[in-house]
């Protein structure tokens, strides 16, 4: 099952919320240790689709999901998987920052501390690596005890980032993780994400289109159709879409045209 | 018209200084003048006099008002009692129920359920008193024993008390498990706990202080309930730590006091006021407490 | 004690139980044990831990106590809490429901023996969790087991444990609902009930065997005053046309009767004077003082005075007055009306050979609440009682509180939403108004004691007015004392309902020139003015429930005539139903609960109409 390139394969994914199809037929590839971005105007379901990726819309009443999404060649949404063993293994950071209202500490070994690990020094271990790899170590080496809303929203941003990879996930899902951060804390993250590209695969959806070409390699442009349902207009190297898209829209789209 | 409709608002002001200065007044009387009592029944033409001192009024054991024995303990501890037993039932139900309907039920699981806590709350306290009589004292004698519970008990006001009280805990603290943002939630499931582990671990943690409000004016409530006691727990004083002995509490004897004649200023009249007082300033500190924490509680995420 | 100890035991073997199937699948699943077999184990040990806990810890907790006893006892021979601590069951020897019997020293004071119960709980906690915490530590390993077995174990298992406390969530909610069915089923299973009826008189021995229904007011009236005696007659007048109190009676005793009961109380055609008395003297009135020998004055005052069913409830009060010498709840009348049959049988055959006039009581369905129930008026024996004085009190009550209450609490909520500054004297006023809403009602009650019953009594007795009889716990001082309760609930309700109003619509009525009133007033009020209305109705029922404060400033437990008006004295539902409560016997609670089914009535369709207001105020709210 490691051969396989790709971290997720999707395959026809219809997205629904109750009656209301917010996302049609996608088909995509997320490749191993590659940053992949989704773009495209507001409202056209790449957030929606961001989150079918480990499962978030389980949480939404109504919602549903049709198609196969294949993570190691197994279909997430059958039967036999369980959701929260899904988000384990592929983490989320959001759009806000949002921090546990408890201290450093204890918000990087929330995830540990759920799955069972209860012996101080291996917590310890944890919450310094996953830190380190966050680059926030040494800004808060000295007040881990005190409270993740205490940091700025930059390094709130990277806490909650520390704290999704301290359960280890495979894939790591980031919902427009800069769009509160001011320009220099959002250049710190996307330099963060270069870094952890070593390690881990990284979706982010991001409705800046300069932060997809710097930092992405792969892009998917989404759009509404005219049943206001998400489709995926174009997926491909990120260079080929911003230089030369098969898609007029997506050329549109890239340049400025609209949306 | 401001002024008029200022003076409505003001008048709120007039009935918190009426309770102090009347309240605390009438029961110096209590301390500052001779207390006489007539001694032996309708025979005896003797009359006790003493004095009543505010020392042996906060630690004494004995509230026997016609022996000048005026020792507010014995009342006071079963007002903790009875308290304390409503908490046992009322903390974890409280807390149980909010947290399903806040975490677990479906709107319209919710919207069915909320009424049947509505009609709990809206339903008099002296109804809960005839139910703790008929219903709670006969099962507890029935179930641990004609022995052991006594016909007037305090365990069955506590639990009809905590039955009382669960709608007040449960939607305080309902508020406040579902002014936690969402965001919170989503952060939690996103790092693979289970909405158990979410609820218990991020949920309820954020949430603590308006959940302590909640418990601290519930046992102010508990502290200030009357009639249920006042029905089911019996009617003299008595200090005991067995909950299925009677034992009457403050407000218990407040109103049995006051339901016969007691021509003013006499020693029973001065007395309620007294045992009044002591209550009016323990459920105002519970009160403060309580809202101050709640403000707080607001403040963090608005 | 030894039921105490046992359910101590018990409770603490559940909680040791639901912690063993909790946490042993997670804590196993690393050990390669599936969750399934974990929940298993855990309930196992959780329940051998209990076991251990009582025959192992708990005596040894014992042994612990009687060292400390013997330390103290040093210093003090007061000590006694823990001689003889054995403890010993059986099955199969106890005593009602509980089949095992259970023993903890029995013959020492109920505190030390409740003490000791409390051993038996500790005990256990301490024994069943060492054990669960030995079984999570050293139970064997399953062989080697992958690290994703053991995840998927772990995920597994967390979720089962999601699942079970879940469930323990909604126990909380299925328990507020089984406690709101049972007391509706305690009330209604009071209210009807199978009685056995004796009659003091045979009610055909009085009319020659026509029924009491067939008869005209003065001739009731002549059967009623034939068979009591004249002072019993006097005091039937008192009570029913005059209505004052005995004092009042006793200092008007020679004023003329006519006079005392006014023009219109006194039949036309009878004489103000004394009957057959001597021409040549001055005639004399009749008086309360002579009425006494007056049997016929009085059967015509009553018969003018009271109508056909008043008087028919009098004769069988003061005549007949059947008495429910027994009552059975509805549960045992519908599953167990043999046993009450043969109850019955004892209890007439026991009271025939003490009494040889004694009527053979009936077994008699009764439904407490009736008709009758609702429009008499108050008896000292609960078959004959009716709730009417009641009921109008309890009216009359809330209709002043409202009157009181309403026009200061929306005022209020005015001034603080529109009008006040935020400075410190609003802010107090605010944060008092929350506090008021904590203040326990029995504290109102003392204050309106204080206030309105002692030193408002001219004004609250009417004596400024010129009328009332000069007592200050009437129903003005108590509508006054609930007014004082309620009003801080008025005003935080009004306040939301003023704050829903959207800013837009005060400002377009600025944008005309309007004055701060005139927006208020014409545009804001009649916005808020449903949501008001519904936290006022609110308010307003809780006034009606109150108890703790009618009973402090003096609403009467027993009276006979119905309010008149602001000052005079009453009586309220919810005092009844204290009132009856508190009687010895189970007839006595019958008429509590019918009484509370009234105020719960009275109570719903309150809240009705709060309901229908609150969803026209949404309406109205979303149409702007």
């Amino acid at each position: 099952m490691g051969n396989s390139n790709y971290a997720l394969q999707a395959k026809n994914l219809n997205i629904y919320y109750g009656e209301f199809r917010a996302v049609t037929d996608v088909s995509m590839v997320v490749e191993r240790h590659k940053i992949t971005a989704l773009i495209g105007p507001s409202g056209c379901g790449k957030s929606t689709l961001l989150r079918s990726f480990n499962r978030m819309n389980d949480l939404v009443p109504g919602a549903r999901v049709e198609g196969e999404l294949l993570f190691q060649d197994q279909n997430l949404y059958s039967p036999f998987v369980d959701a929260v063993e899904v988000r384990r293994r592929i983490g989320m950071v959001f759009q806000k920052p949002n921090p546990f209202p408890k201290p450093i500490y204890e918000n990087v070994a929330f995830g540990p501390k759920v799955q069972g690990i209860r012996k101080k020094s291996q917590l310890d271990d944890i919450v310094e690596r996953s830190l380190r790899k966050a680059a926030l170590w040494d800004e808060v080496k000295d007040k881990l005890k005190k409270s993740g809303l205490e940091l700025s929203g930059g390094q709130q941003q990277r806490l909650c980032i520390a704290r999704a990879i301290a359960v280890e996930p495979e894939v790591l899902l980031m919902d427009e993780p800069c769009s509160a951060l001011d320009p220099i804390a959002t250049l710190r993250i996307e330099e963060l994400m270069r870094e952890l590209q070593e390690q881990y695969t990284i979706v982010i959806v991001t409705h800046n289109m300069q932060q997809a070409a710097r930092v992405s390699d792969y892009t998917a442009f989404m759009m509404v159709n005219d049943k206001r349902s998400g489709e995926l207009v174009e997926f491909d190297m990120t260079e080929k879409i911003f230089t030369n898209p098969a898609d007029t829209r997506t050329e549109d789209y890239v340049t400025g045209r609209f949306g | 018209m401001g002024g008029i409709l200022f003076f409505c608002g003001f008048l709120s002001i007039f009935t918190t200084i009426g309770v102090v200065v009347i309240l605390g007044n009438q029961s110096l009387h209590l301390f500052n003048r001779e207390q006489c009592v007539q001694a032996g029944g309708a025979t005896a033409e003797e009359v006790f006099c003493g004095h009543a001192t505010i020392g042996e009024f906060l630690t004494g054991t004995e509230w026997v008002p016609d022996q000048l024995k005026f020792g507010v303990l014995p009342l006071v501890f079963s007002t903790a009692m009875t308290s304390l037993i409503a908490m046992f039932v009322a903390v974890p139900l409280g807390l149980g129920a909010a947290i399903y309907l806040s975490e677990y039920a479906t709107p319209s699981i919710r919207k069915t359920l909320k009424p049947i806590l509505e009609v709990l709350a809206g339903i008099p306290t002296v109804v809960y008193g005839y139910f703790a009589l008929t219903f709670m004292s006969p099962v507890l004698r029935d179930v641990l024993g004609q022995d052991t519970v006594r016909t007037f008990n305090m365990a069955s006001a506590g639990l009809v008390m905590g039955i009382m009280i669960l709608p007040l805990m449960a939607s305080m603290s309902e508020d406040a498990l579902s002014a936690v943002p969402r965001s919170l939630r989503e952060g939690s499931a996103g790092l693979g706990a289970t909405k158990l582990e979410t609820t218990i671990r991020v949920v309820v943690p954020a949430a603590i202080s308006g959940i302590i409000a909640a418990l601290i004016i519930s046992i102010s409530r508990a502290v200030g309930e009357t009639m249920i006691v006042a029905i089911a727990a019996g009617a003299s004083p008595n200090f005991t730590f067995v909950p299925f002995d009677y034992a009457e509490t403050m407000t218990g004897h407040v109103v049995r006091i006051s339901g016969g004649e007691n021509p003013y200023d006499s020693v029973g009249y001065n007395s309620i006021f007294a045992i009044a007082f002591l209550l009016f300033f323990i459920t105002l500190a519970l009160n403060i407490v309580g809202r101050y924490l709640v403000t707080r509680f607001r403040e963090v995420y608005e | 004690m030894n039921h105490v100890a046992f359910l101590n035991w018990l409770l603490v073997s559940l909680y040791l139980v639901d912690v063993g199937i909790l946490s042993t699948p997670i804590a196993v699943a690393r050990k390669g044990y599936s969750p399934r077999l974990g929940s298993v184990i855990g309930a196992g040990a959780g329940l051998i831990g209990a076991l251990a806990g009582l025959f192992i810890f708990t005596p040894l907790l014992g042994l612990v106590l009687q060292l400390l006893q013997a330390i103290l006892g040093v210093f003090s021979d007061n000590i006694h809490f823990a001689d003889d601590l054995k403890i010993s069951f059986s099955l199969g020897a106890g005593q009602n429901i509980l089949p095992i019997k259970f023993d903890i020293e029995a013959d020492v004071p109920r505190d030390i023996a409740f003490l000791r119960s409390l051993v038996v709980g500790v005990g256990t906690y301490i024994g069943g969790m060492i054990l669960l915490n030995l079984l999570w530590r050293f139970i064997p390993s399953q062989g080697a087991v992958t690290e994703a077995t053991a995840l998927r174990y772990n995920t597994i298992a967390r979720q089962v444990r999601g699942r079970i406390l879940q469930a323990h969530f909604m126990v909380a909610i299925v328990i507020a609902i089984t406690v709101l069915m049972a007391l509706m089923w305690n009330i209604i299973k009071g209210t009807f009930t199978m009685t056995a009826v004796s009659n003091t008189v045979a009610p055909e021995s009085l009319t020659d065997g026509r029924s009491l229904g067939d008869i005209e007011e003065p001739e009731l009236a002549q059967i009623l005053v034939g068979n009591i005696s004249g002072n019993r007659g006097r005091q039937l007048i008192q009570d029913y046309v005059w209505g004052v109190g005995d004092a009042e009676a006793r200092d008007r005793k020679s004023e003329p009767l006519v006079e005392a009961l006014g023009k219109g109380n006194w039949p036309e055609d009878l004489s103000v004077y004394v009957p057959n008395q001597d021409p040549s003297q001055e005639p004399e009135y009749i008086t309360y003082q002579n009425l006494s020998k007056q049997p016929d004055v009085v059967a015509a005052i009553l018969s003018y005075n009271l109508t056909t069913s008043d008087l028919e409830t009098l004769v069988t009060a003061e005549v007949v007055q059947p008495f429910v010498v027994a009552t059975w709840t509805l549960d045992r009348t519908l599953l167990d009306y043999k046993g009450i049959e043969k109850e019955l049988d004892v209890i007439n055959n026991s009271r025939r050979e003490s009494d040889p006039d004694w009527n053979d009581a009936r077994l008699q369905f009764r439904s407490w609440l009736s008709l009758n129930f609702v429009t008499q008026r108050l008896n000292a024996a609960p078959e004959l009682t009716g709730m009417r004085n009641a009921i109008l009190g309890s009216l009359l009550m809330i209709s002043i509180t409202a009157l009181f209450a309403f026009p200061i609490g929306i005022g209020a909520a005015i001034y603080l939403e529109e009008y006040a500054n935020d400075n410190w004297i609003n802010r107090i006023i605010q944060t008092n108004i929350d506090n008021l809403a904590g203040v326990p009602s029995i504290i109102y009650g003392l204050l309106g004691l204080a206030v309105f019953v002692r030193t408002m009594r001219p004004i609250t007795s009417g004596e400024v007015f010129g009328l009332g009889q000069g007592n200050g716990n009437t129903v003005l001082s108590a509508a006054l004392t609930m007014g004082l309760l309620i009003l801080p609930l008025i005003i935080i309700n009004a306040q939301e309902a003023i704050q829903a109003v959207q800013p837009s619509i005060r400002q377009a009525s600025f944008g005309l020139g309007a004055t701060k009133w005139q927006t208020v007033w014409n545009h804001v009020l009649p916005y808020a003015m449903p949501g008001i209305l519904t936290g006022t109705i609110l308010a307003i029922s809780r006034a009606v429930g109150e108890t703790a404060p009618l009973v402090v400033v003096g609403a009467s437990a027993f009276i006979l005539k119905d309010p008149s008006g602001p000052f005079s004295r009453f009586t309220a539902l919810p005092i009844q139903i204290y009132s009856w409560t508190e009687q010895p016997r189970d007839a006595d609670k019958a008429v509590a609960a019918a009484a509370i089914i009234l105020l719960l009535a009275l109570l719903l369709t309150l809240n009705s109409i709060a309901i229908l207001l609150r969803n026209r105020f949404e309406r109205n709210l979303g149409r702007h």
